[in-house]
């Protein structure tokens, strides 16, 4: 009887070995990297004002990964866009913005980016590769502003961490873009091998004026919680609305991918 | 004695009622005004001098410092990595020419755009031509352009800046 048991036992226990193999790690297919439909996103959206002068958002940094041969990327971003003016419309992308966050690329480790497609004729579209990330669990603040300090057309970025160990700046130029739209959360390019840990986007905040002299992020909550769009993958909800009163300013939103 | 329960009422009424005033007085400060609107609140931006672009691992230097890698270098390099964020494969494009150039020369020739270097530091401007399809945020459209760029350090052969160099609409 005990023989017969230790026996059963046994088998289950190969039997589950078995199972893990041929089940994991899976490598979890999709279609996101075809150049005419574009990419897959999970993300939500504002787009209740007139002009949005500046966006920020604190992620909480979760390991990217987009293995050699993943054929595209995966990251947790910001976007500050213009979807109206004459000059955007007609750029080829038909929106102007201004991007930043962290990426993962086809065979390469984690990074700091940002971006701009500005509403040009030659030099539109530019991607600048920072460096390697804080790593899993920091969090890092993005923050994006139109600078009225200088001549028209200039937009500000920073990404840092609390300690300024991190702080990266750039500068957009000859972008006089004037947003009216504001995306946060992960977008996923490629067809398979990517995934990603859960990344919360907290302080969700939009700045009211451009940045001037006095050197100051003026800035409202975001309050609305209706522009989710989660393609699945890129899997993303609000873990807090941010209609409900802080903390956290502008609710908690959260994305993951791939399975 | 129910004098002394009615006092014990009215002293937790008060300590409820001054707890929701306290609730309501930070919900004002935290961005409603009486008229139900947001008062703009203030975050300052970071200061400091910001850290150096690293870019991204990609070239091995070896030759010389005027030419620490060649244009066969970034043939080889680009036959197996895609420019990053375009959709099109690295059979769809070339390399055209590698001039080892300033920052200031490269900000020069792409309508202004930074490199977060500075202006006298060397970096190899790389042009590339075939099929290029980059994507903005969602609903935008995917972009198609038949030039773009890649700069890479001199000094370490690591990827700083990539992006588009003609547009899709006619120009003229």
């Amino acid at each position: 009887m005990l023989k017969n048991r230790v026996n059963i036992e046994k088998i289950v226990v190969i039997v589950a070995a078995c199972l893990m193999i041929a089940i994991g790690p899976q490598v979890f297919a999709y279609s996101c990297g075809n150049p005419s439909s574009g990419h897959c996103y999970g993300t939500t959206s504002w787009s209740e004002h007139p002009e949005y002068f500046g966006a920020y958002t604190d992620i909480r940094e979760t390991t990217l990964s987009c293995p050699s041969g993943c054929g595209g990327f995966i990251d947790d971003e910001i976007w500050l866009i213009d979807t109206h003016t004459a000059g955007c419309t007609t750029n080829g992308f038909g929106v102007c913005w201004v991007e930043a966050g962290i990426i993962a690329i086809d065979g390469s480790s984690q990074v700091y980016f940002w971006a701009d497609a500005r509403p040009m004729t030659t030099s539109t579209f530019n991607l600048h590769l920072l460096g390697g990330t804080d790593g899993p669990g920091v969090n890092d603040h993005f923050m994006i502003i139109k600078d009225a300090r200088g001549g028209p057309g200039i937009v500000q970025l920073w990404i840092y961490n609390d300690g300024l160990s991190t702080l990266y700046n750039g500068t957009s130029t000859s972008n006089p873009m004037s947003a009216n739209r504001i995306d946060i959360g992960q977008e996923l390019a490629g067809t398979h091998g990517a995934s990603a840990g859960n990344a919360d986007f907290t302080r969700n905040i939009w700045a009211v004026q451009a940045l001037g002299p006095e050197y100051v992020f003026w800035y409202n909550r975001q309050v609305h919680d209706t522009g989710v769009g989660s393609a699945n993958p890129p899997f993303a909800s609000w873990a807090v609305s941010p209609t409900s009163p802080p903390p956290p300013e502008g609710g908690r939103f959260t994305t993951h991918c791939c399975s | 004695m129910k004098r002394t329960a009615l006092m014990l009422i009215v002293l937790l009424g008060s300590f409820g009622l001054l707890s929701g005033c306290d609730g309501c007085h930070r919900s004002d400060d935290n961005g409603r005004s009486g008229n139900g609107t947001q008062k703009k609140m203030a975050l300052s931006p970071p200061k400091g001098t910001p850290k150096r672009p690293q870019g991204m691992t990609a070239l091995t230097v070896h030759g010389s410092a005027t030419e620490p890698f060649t244009k066969e270098d970034v043939v080889e390099y680009f036959k197996t990595h895609n420019l990053p964020k375009n959709a099109t494969t690295t059979s769809d494009f070339h390399v055209d020419t590698l001039e080892f150039i300033t920052s200031k020369e490269v900000t020069a020739r792409l309508q202004g755009v930074t490199t977060g270097l500075a202006d006298e530091e060397r970096l190899a401007f790389v042009t590339l031509s075939g099929t290029f399809v980059f994507t903005g945020p969602a609903q935008s459209k995917p972009a198609t352009f038949k030039r773009a760029y890649a700069v890479f350090v001199a000094s370490n052969g690591n990827l700083l800046l990539l992006g588009s160099l003609d547009s899709q609409r006619p120009i003229g």
